[in-house]
């Protein structure tokens, strides 16, 4: 028994209501649930779907290999979120630099060099647009439940910056989503690439980081 | 924790006398306002028992309590903007904790008044270090600063209030 000051009543109350046991979640664990279905996802869209056309050329590095080097990308980030989401776990703000860095580099270089092995362009004046929609609103439909299973850790924890925590969950769940999407679309363009599947990691970030916000306003509102 | 955990009220009692008294200063340091403070100390007791199977046993458990009270001072400031009406001079002393290193060099109050006057991203380290003794590496974790900018923030707040000090210390 501590010999120091006893809890209020009103909080002794509150917690006397709800005190089934929970078992421990260990930061490993959530990221070890959500990589199957990441991969799932990466692999499985392609098989249902079809890989892209220009497959063979590309040869397995410059598809498969390429799209798991992005999905270890992905998975570093949602593992940074699943960190700054814990009290005490936080990252240096300069790390997260870093590899915010690190990925943008790594989404280029990818862009370049398929287009180098492989150049498709899309000549048609409105097909651009077209295929750069259809891309986009893709890539963001698979990224969103990766998004919502990664985003419902965050509704037992209490991150310092919620923004932050569900823009890396959301830039990792667009990084896994847009692994998947380069192994459907047969199109190389780089301005395609960037703007239609980079805008959609961009857009999955930006969600992440408002349905963090909302989950964590939510959270403070439900008192007592 | 791990009691706790598995249900035993008890175990909650514990747990609050062990670590109100050191969390209710490190927020009366935040707020610089005892109301305030004691609201968010049963505030940060109501999200760790919501959070409570978030705490992995394999860590250590300070870290993570002061890091949980830090995210609901932060949540707090948010909400109510009120961090300018919270570190209101008012005029009386400050109830800021002090390093014990620094007890020799003033009177209470006076220390009190410097280390209030600090900088509280380089005060911060500093007190989490030499007042409630967490490593640079916990103090990291709780800020997201590096471990070495934590020690370098600290090292340059014990050097201000060394500074701001001086006088008085020659004259002793």
């Amino acid at each position: 028994m501590s010999a120091g000051p006893a809890p209020p009543p009103d909080l002794l109350a509150a917690v006397q209501r709800d005190l089934a046991p929970v078992a421990p979640r260990r930061l490993g664990r959530g990221l070890m649930l959500w990589t199957p279905l990441a991969i799932l996802a990466c692999a499985g869209l392609p098989v249902v779907v079809g890989i892209r056309a220009d497959a063979a050329v590309l040869g397995r590095w410059w598809t498969w290999g390429a799209s798991a080097v992005q999905l270890a990308a992905a998975l570093w980030f949602v593992w940074a979120g699943a960190r700054e989401s814990r009290p005490g776990r936080r990252l240096p703000v300069t790390a997260l630099a870093a590899a915010l860095i690190g990925a943008a580099l790594l989404v280029l270089a990818l862009t370049a060099a398929t287009f180098r092995v492989s150049p498709t362009v899309l000549g048609d004046a409105l097909l651009p647009w077209r295929a750069g929609s259809f891309c986009f609103k893709g890539s963001v439909a698979v990224g969103a439940p990766l998004l919502i299973v990664a985003a419902g850790w965050l509704g037992r924890a209490l991150p310092g910056a919620p923004w932050l925590a569900g823009a890396l969950f959301g830039g990792g769940a667009g990084l896994a989503a847009d692994a998947t999407w380069r192994l459907l679309c047969p199109v190389s363009d780089p301005w395609h690439v960037l703007a239609s599947h980079g805008g959609a990691v961009l857009t999955t970030a930006v969600l992440g980081a408002v349905l963090a916000e909302v989950v964590a306003r939510w959270r403070v509102a439900r008192r007592g | 924790m791990l009691a706790y955990q598995g249900g035993s009220v008890e175990a909650f009692r514990d747990l609050y006398g062990l670590l109100a008294p050191s969390l209710g200063r490190y927020l009366r340091y935040l707020t610089r306002r005892r109301d305030v403070a004691d609201d968010l100390l049963q505030e940060t007791f109501l999200q760790l028992h919501r959070s409570r199977a978030a705490y992995d046993p394999a860590l250590p458990l300070a870290p993570w309590v002061f890091g949980l009270a830090r995210n609901v001072f932060l949540m707090h400031r948010r909400r109510a903007s009120r961090f300018a009406a919270v570190h209101d001079a008012s005029g009386q002393v400050p109830e800021v904790p002090v390093p014990p290193e620094a007890e020799a060099w003033a009177q209470r109050d006076r220390l009190q008044r410097a280390v209030a006057a600090l900088d509280t991203d380089q005060a911060e380290p500093l007190l989490l270090h030499h007042v409630w003794g967490f490593s640079f590496e916990e103090i990291a974790g709780m800020t997201g600063l590096t471990s070495a900018a934590a020690r370098a923030r600290s090292s340059r707040a014990m050097a201000v209030l060394r500074r701001t000090l001086a006088p008085e210390e020659g004259a002793s």
